[in-house]
């Protein structure tokens, strides 16, 4: 790995040069090149807010900046700590609602961002390269429609979902949670690694509203029914009927517009489609 | 020798003294003359000293082995020494980030074993029950007859080390968290086996819908399904051994040896769990769980364990200890690498304050200019002036006491630095016949105890310590016993580079197992998954040849 400079050097130049002049060509995903897996137990160098009050998604969403206006009674100052006591970061006039865990190459964000204009939509990737390649391709895109204004409403982030997901959003703050043809972590041994597991269901509940809905999609079998059987059996999570499924336009969308959904059309594969409405709390 | 207490708990009003020293468990009579009431050896101690001597030959042999990053456990299991080299070797460059891209995998290590050490031990309120844990990953339930004698009453072995236990607030069950995140469930008493559901075992991590064996909880509802589920997993499983040579260690089938007595998964962490608590509010149970990603998770108590309430998040390092104050408080203490304990609101999230912690630890330290605090442990009393909270970090020689004030507005206090002629290893409050604040040191005479009264504590001298030590007297080199007794520092995390992973290969199907911790910081080495701790993935270079 370290006998490539050349390659390491060119990429670097490529990047640079996007970044610095080509907010409107799309960025070629030839330069962000990344082993498929990482290990979602280690320790990466990851960065991520202390707590979600202390996130910045301004810059994430600068179209959604709220006006830096007069007295910062926001709720979370109220709270005097020393943790916070450091300057809160900008605000949005709305909150991020929908997230897409493992977004990859970011194809389904840029589908469903014309398809909820009003509402914001974060990818959350663990591989640095892929994340910077979607973020290029963001600004691309907010480039090329600044007319429209499109896609000001996507971001897409660097996060261990499995670990983090906690420092980014609040309890119930999220809608909508897609996961889409997830690593299928074959091996018995790496189930844990898996990403949708009963006890890594309980954090999807947490960051969920009752009403929200995971969106699952994959082409393994074993792994659909994984992780069927896996949400099913947790108490927070119902299957949603099959009519409502096939109702819901985020439904098509996430058939046709992922990277990985893609491939496997082009391999005429198989499509396995669940979701799952997240319940309220029982009584304590 | 030197061998000290490395854990200490009181046993119920009598003013009996548990400590644990080694792989054996003394108890002591606080009330008189502080004298030994009754001993209990681990079972595989006799084994070990038989496995001693190999031990100490192949260290001859070999003595830069020592050097090597691994914990003791990997070099001193018992029976199988032989082949260990060449497994050790690879599983380094496996776990070595510098070596990067490996195609080719550790081969699976023979099933090991460490010097079962006592590494948690508790005791019901009452002392009706002491639990301990051993290295080996085993769960001990003991019955106390309320004169310091120790009956074992179960013995279960548990799918990954534990790293923290405690007892719900109607002290039947047992909650265990362990190294991979998850919390389970145990009966104190182990129901008779006849009762117990025969239930395929599989790891933990792979069929939590195994949850549910007793249809005493809500996920039972779906038991059948859950069922269908577990019953796929034991096919594939069964596929797998039948594929793996017979006679060679397959990791699938360390796996298998699951357990089968009753231990229901109850929530999990993707991170290594270091703390889990019991607390009640407004009669209702709840567990808090804190792990080495900086989170301290605020769950239902059984039967709704899956249901999270909060985070009490804000912490910058590591956590290692959760301390509520008192049972029914709604507040919590906690602490780990950061330089402040920190006091919330646990059912809230809510952070109320802060209590500097590397301040008096400077002061306290022999060396001067300690930057860091390792918290190990920490315990908390009431007086009649207020309730106090007590921590100890690691190789600081002191004892720091915090009054905590609950009211106008909560805050946590240093108030008092007590030095020790040591460093200390755990700490207890024995209530009876007067209360006394009770720490066992690393060194020195094992057992000091400190008079508390009026929130002053002074004091007292030291508590025989001339325990006869045949079975356990455990030949150990001193970083090797610092191994055993010194792990909260490792949970620091330190920043590498994890280059390996900005390979530039396409989405080939490798599963990155060049990316994988080298160590897993004891007893699980080698396992699949093991939580990384980031100073072995830096220190650990391949072994230096000796030839
Ligand atoms: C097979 S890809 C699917 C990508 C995309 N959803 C699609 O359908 O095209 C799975 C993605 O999940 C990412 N991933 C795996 N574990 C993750 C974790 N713990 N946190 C965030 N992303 C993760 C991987 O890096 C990978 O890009």
């Amino acid at each position: 790995m370290a006998g490539q400079p050349n390659k390491r050097q060119k990429r670097q130049d490529y990047r640079q040069a996007q970044r610095e002049n080509g907010t409107t060509n799309m960025p070629r995903k030839k330069f962000y090149r990344q082993r498929a897996h990482a290990n979602p137990f280690s320790d990466h160098q990851l960065t991520y807010p202390v707590t979600p009050q202390h996130m910045d998604w301004s810059t994430y969403f600068p179209a959604f900046v709220a006006p830096q206006d007069e007295d910062t009674t926001m709720s979370h100052t109220t709270e005097a700590t020393d943790v916070l006591s450091k300057r809160p970061p900008k605000q949005l006039t709305k909150d991020v609602e929908v997230v897409d865990i493992g977004c990859g190459f970011g194809g389904l964000l840029v589908a469903l961002a014309p398809a909820m204009p009003d509402t914001l939509l974060i990818g959350m990737e663990i591989r640095t390269q892929v994340t910077a390649f979607v973020q290029d391709r963001i600004t691309a895109l907010r480039g090329q429609n600044s007319e429209s204004g499109l896609y000001q409403n996507i971001g897409c982030l660097r996060a261990n979902t499995m670990k983090f997901l906690p420092n980014f959003f609040r309890k119930a703050q999220l809608t909508k949670i897609f996961i889409c043809f997830p690593d299928p972590h074959f091996k018995q041994r790496k189930h844990k690694a898996r990403i949708v597991s009963t006890t890594l269901n309980s954090e999807y509940a947490y960051v969920l509203r009752p009403g929200g809905i995971v969106y699952t999609i994959t082409d393994v079998e074993d792994l659909h029914d994984w992780m069927v059987q896996h949400l099913e059996a947790h108490p927070a999570f119902k299957r949603v009927a099959e009519e409502e499924q096939e109702a819901d336009p985020c439904v098509g969308i996430m058939r046709t517009e992922t990277e990985e959904g893609k491939k496997v059309e082009r391999n005429k594969g198989q499509k396995f489609v669940a979701l799952f409405r997240r319940l309220e709390d029982p009584p304590w | 020798m030197a061998l000290p207490y490395q854990c200490l708990t009181a046993l119920g009003k009598g003013g009996i003294l548990c400590a644990a020293r080694g792989t054996s468990i003394y108890t002591f009579d606080l009330a008189s003359d502080s004298r030994l009431l009754s001993t209990w050896n681990h079972p595989s101690t006799r084994q070990f000293e038989n496995g001693k001597a190999q031990v100490a030959a192949q260290e001859n042999e070999q003595p830069k082995e020592s050097e090597s990053d691994q914990p003791p456990a990997k070099k001193r299991r018992l029976g199988s020494e032989d082949k260990s080299k060449s497994e050790e070797t690879s599983q380094h460059d496996a776990g070595s980030p510098a070596s990067g891209h490996k195609k080719q995998k550790p081969k699976p290590a023979p099933p090991r074993q460490e010097i079962p050490f006592i590494i948690l031990l508790i005791a019901t309120e009452d002392g009706s029950y002491v639990i301990a844990v051993t290295g080996d990953k085993v769960v001990w339930v003991f019955e106390h007859s309320g004169q310091g004698m120790l009956k074992e009453s179960s013995q279960r072995s548990m799918p990954k080390r534990p790293s923290s236990i405690s007892l719900t607030d109607d002290e039947k069950t047992i909650l265990c968290a362990d190294k991979f995140g998850d919390v389970y469930a145990l009966p104190v008493v182990p129901p008779p086996p006849s009762a117990t559901d025969v239930l395929p075992s599989v790891a933990p991590a792979t069929a939590p819908p195994r949850a549910a064996p007793k249809g005493a909880n809500t996920l039972t509802v779906h038991s059948q399904r859950n069922l269908r589920a577990l019953e796929e997993q034991r096919k594939v499983r069964e596929q797998r051994e039948k594929k793996a040579k017979p006679g060679t260690a397959h990791p699938d089938a360390s796996s298998s040896a699951t357990p089968e007595h009753q231990h229901e998964l109850l929530l999990g962490h993707v991170s290594m769990l270091t703390a889990v608590a019991a607390a009640t509010l407004e009669g209702k149970p709840y567990i808090l769980t804190a792990d080495r990603d900086e989170h301290i998770r605020v769950s239902r108590g059984i039967p709704q364990a899956h249901v999270v309430e909060t985070y009490c998040l804000g912490h910058e390092a590591f956590l290692s200890a959760l301390c509520i104050p008192r049972p029914g408080s709604p507040h919590l203490v906690s602490g780990g690498g950061d330089p402040a304990l920190f006091l919330w609101e646990w059912h809230t999230g809510r952070l109320l304050g802060t209590a500097d912690l590397l301040g008096p630890v400077q002061e306290a330290s022999s060396s001067p200019g300690a930057a860091k605090v390792a918290l190990s442990r920490l315990c908390s009393y009431d007086t009649e002036d207020g309730t106090y909270v007590v921590a100890i970090c690691e190789r600081v020689p002191a004892m720091f006491i915090y009054q905590l004030h609950a009211s106008p507005t909560a805050n946590l206090t240093h108030v008092q630095t007590l030095r020790l002629a040591g460093n200390p290893l755990d700490i207890a409050v024995i209530r009876y016949p007067v209360p006394r604040l009770i720490v066992s040191i690393d060194d020195v005479e094992s057992i000091r105890a400190f008079a508390l009264d009026n929130g002053t504590c002074t004091a007292q001298g030291s508590i025989q310590s001339s325990v006869p030590l045949a079975s356990t007297s455990l030949e150990l080199p001193r970083p090797e016993l610092d191994k055993l007794l010194y792990t909260v520092e490792n949970l620091r995390k330190t920043s590498f580079e994890d280059r390996a992973e900005e390979g530039e290969g396409e989405d080939d199907e490798d599963e990155g197992e060049g990316l994988k911790a080298g160590g897993s910081g004891g007893g699980d080495g080698g396992e699949e998954g093991g939580q990384s701790v980031g100073d072995r993935d830096v220190n650990s270079a391949p072994i230096p040849n000796p030839a």
